[in-house]
């Protein structure tokens, strides 16, 4: 014990050197499983898309035709049954992303979150029963879309089942605000909005993560950083004949048959499949157009592209280092070779002297991992499911580089024929 | 005695071999950094983190054109895909697979993403050849139609967005303006900049960088200590403090700055013929890594040196 003591109060300076690095080696692998787990979540998300059929639906009724149509208080249920059953059909993924900007009172953001200010066209502000509104962008989703997109939440959660189903008592609707909001709002506030000219308590259920994007049909990718997501509201036959007048009620029922249809089934079957479910409802007033997939590919390609690329990066970076790291050890082994002559003279034997050297890169190599799985705890106390994958990965680095510190200081023994110095 | 310190050793060097292998690693990840941005541009629709999005309503002055290279995209709200482009100096364009051969005394030309509309190209604008930007949505749709000849029309569009390769784009940026009022717009970013695996992999270079700063301390360390025992005797044998400081510059530090300096030529090779990136800043970068790990290899020759003589004692 005292002998090995000794050993680790040798050359501190390089100790100090050598756990600095190692505590670097550990946060580098911690930053690695972070990118594998970070890849499959995009990578997945990006297969939701990849060579899929696309189908945007648009409804036909325009002008005197919608009128016309909304006329007739049959024709809200006919509308409200078609949409659940474009979402509920086992044949193919329904998904709807509207962009819609919402009026909200108080406003507490800056100037970034008007729908137009990409385009250098803000909207002034609005006065609404002597409060003011502010006009941000916005967008409705359904279930499917928060979904295929694994959209990440920061704080708070996303929306669940109950949140798209309208209750007309409680006159509340759940918001998941987009990164940017994170500086102004917090999980839990209540914000008053006019969602389609319909004043509403928006309570903040969730802060979605930085970057975040999904796809629409004009636009392969949407980034919500700076847009308030809705749920698209369904309604029960009740309801929806209880506010035949509500703009509401009317513009929710069109959002919702305006949507994408996203299936492995080809053109044919899809449309055989839309054909029998607007036969069930007799409602035929809408085309199906074939949504431009080209762009969502690009994306899809880029996303899985740049994962390949990066986890070549990745793993050539940990075989380089970890080289590199070795070499610096075998090299401070080299430059403590006269302590160790002293420790023979002292009558340890090789063995114990290598063991001790195993035992000191050892102790190193564990005193950085306790500081990158602390920061586990403290930074990413969110990923903790990443532990141990992060603690196997830390592992099998440890025994790799412990067999070879081991050989490098057989062979180093070897050529530096100790037993031979002793004698003189 | 002094010819045989001034030899050059028959046997490689481990200590160098190592501090090579970290400088090209250093370099290497250097490039990475730029590298991967440039990438992140192509699929941002050309369009780095460093760029200057703004809105222009009025030209009171004229633009000042003599600030370097820069590259400037103007385009209309109503089609944002027709881009106008506006350059100066020898930057780079993105990889283009051309149809056309160009003479410098041509003006104005197109470049098209190959699922960009033709209907939007105006007339008068001869196809110089495609985006090879498979990966990038922004390139694929757009068109641009480039000029070299910096008459802005607003008719054109007020929303612009301002590139240079310059280390200071803001100043740059200040520069070109010319006292014109403009709207600064903060601008979202497409294409991998959204990824958070991308995001991560930068943090994943930069811990790389510092470790391998680290590493070199390390090396260097070990490179000078290792050589006390000789110092020590020449320091008795009757060498002063400037000229041991002269023999260790000789045989540590001056190895250290001729390979660094030949990664430099390779690095402006790379950057220069054989595939130029949006910037510099890699290879300034390394320069920069280049005279801190010199400036510490100095240090501490010094201070070993006047540590070892400080223990020695008097000379014989």
């Amino acid at each position: 014990m005292k002998a090995f003591i000794t050993m680790l109060r040798q050359n501190k300076f390089l100790s100090f050197v050598n756990i600095a690095t190692t505590v670097v080696f550990s946060i580098l692998l911690l930053t690695m499983t972070i990118i594998l787990n970070q890849s499959n979540i995009e990578i997945k998300a990006s297969r939701n898309f990849e060579d899929k059929h696309l189908y945007k639906l648009s409804d036909t009724l325009l002008n005197e035709k919608e009128a016309e149509f909304l006329s007739k208080k049959d024709n809200f249920t006919t509308l409200n049954h078609f949409a659940n059953d474009l979402l509920t059909t086992a044949k193919f993924t329904y998904y709807s992303a509207i962009w819609q900007p919402i009026e909200v009172a108080d406003f507490k953001g800056d100037q970034i979150f008007d729908p137009y200010y990409e385009f250098n066209q803000e909207q002034p502000p609005v006065v609404i029963k002597n409060r003011i509104y502010k006009s941000v962008k916005s967008m409705q989703v359904n279930e499917n879309v928060l979904k295929l997109n694994n959209i990440q939440i920061r704080n708070g959660k996303t929306f669940d089942s109950n949140d798209f189903n309208y209750d007309e008592e409680k006159q509340t609707i759940p918001l998941i605000l987009g990164y940017e909001y994170s500086k102004y709002y917090k999980v839990g506030d209540i914000v008053d909005i006019y969602y389609y000219a319909k004043p509403f308590k928006g309570i903040i259920v969730g802060i979605i993560d930085s970057s975040q994007k999904i796809m629409t049909y004009s636009e392969p990718e949407v980034v919500l950083d700076r847009y308030i997501l809705l749920p698209i509201m369904k309604f029960t036959d009740r309801q929806v004949l209880a506010s035949l007048n509500d703009i509401f009620t009317r513009a929710s029922l069109l959002s919702r048959i305006n949507g994408i249809v996203i299936s492995d089934l080809s053109p044919l079957e899809i449309r055989s499949t839309l054909n029998d479910i607007s036969s069930t409802h007799n409602f035929r007033d809408f085309d199906v157009i074939g949504a431009n997939s080209l762009g969502i590919n690009t994306v899809v390609k880029m996303t899985q592209i740049h994962t390949s690329n990066l986890l070549i990066f990745v793993i050539s970076v940990l075989i380089i280092t970890t080289l590199i790291f070795i070499l610096t050890l075998i090299l401070t082994i080299k430059n403590n070779l006269e302590t160790y002559t002293v420790l023979l003279i002292s009558g340890l034997s090789i063995n114990k002297i290598k063991n001790f050297i195993s035992l000191k890169v050892l102790i190193n190599i564990l005193l950085g991992l306790i500081f990158s799985s602390l920061s586990f705890f403290i930074v990413l106390g969110d990923l903790i499911r990443l532990l141990p994958i992060f603690v196997a990965i830390n592992l099998s680095w440890v025994v790799i580089v412990l067999i070879v510190i081991n050989i490098a200081c057989s062979k180093i023994m070897e050529r530096f024929d100790i037993i031979q110095k002793l004698k003189g | 005695m002094k010819r045989f310190v001034y030899r050059t050793p028959k046997r490689v060097n481990g200590y160098l071999v190592l501090l090579t292998g970290l400088n090209v690693l250093f370099i290497f990840l250097f490039w990475w950094n730029s590298y991967s941005d440039f990438l992140n541009m192509i699929n941002n629709g050309y369009i780095n983190k460093k760029s200057i999005s703004f809105s222009i309503d009025a030209l009171n002055y004229p633009l000042n054109n003599e600030i370097g290279k820069f590259m400037l995209i103007q385009n209309d709200v109503e089609n944002p895909n027709v881009k106008y482009i506006w350059y100066n100096g020898n930057v780079r364009f993105p990889p283009l697979e051309r149809i056309l051969t160009r003479s410098d005394d041509e003006d104005d030309f197109a470049i098209i993403g190959k699922r960009a509309n033709i209907e939007d190209l105006p007339s008068g604008y001869k196809i110089l050849g495609y985006f090879n930007t498979p990966y990038s949505n922004k390139l694929s749709s757009a068109i641009w139609l480039v000029s070299t000849k910096n008459n802005i029309d607003l008719q054109n569009g007020n929303n612009f967005v301002f590139n240079s390769p310059n280390i200071d784009v803001r100043s740059a940026f200040e520069k070109f303006i010319n006292n014109n009022v403009v709207k600064e717009i903060k601008p979202e970013y497409y294409g991998s900049y959204l990824l958070q695996s991308n995001k991560t992999s930068i943090k994943l270079t930069n811990i790389s960088l510092c470790l391998i700063g680290l590493l070199n301390i390390a090396v260097s360390t070990l490179w000078i200590i290792k050589d006390k025992n000789l110092i020590s005797i020449l320091y008795f044998y009757g060498f002063s403090i400037n000229q041991l400081f002269r023999i260790e510059i000789l045989r540590k530090v001056f190895p250290i700055i001729f390979i660094s300096t030949l990664l430099i030529c390779l690095a402006w090779v790379v950057q220069f013929l054989i595939y130029p990136l949006w910037d510099q800043e890699w290879i300034l970068k390394f320069i920069m890594a280049l005279i801190g790990n010199s400036l510490f290899l100095l240090a501490f020759v010094l201070k070993t040196i006047l540590y070892l003589v400080k223990k020695g004692g008097n000379k014989i």
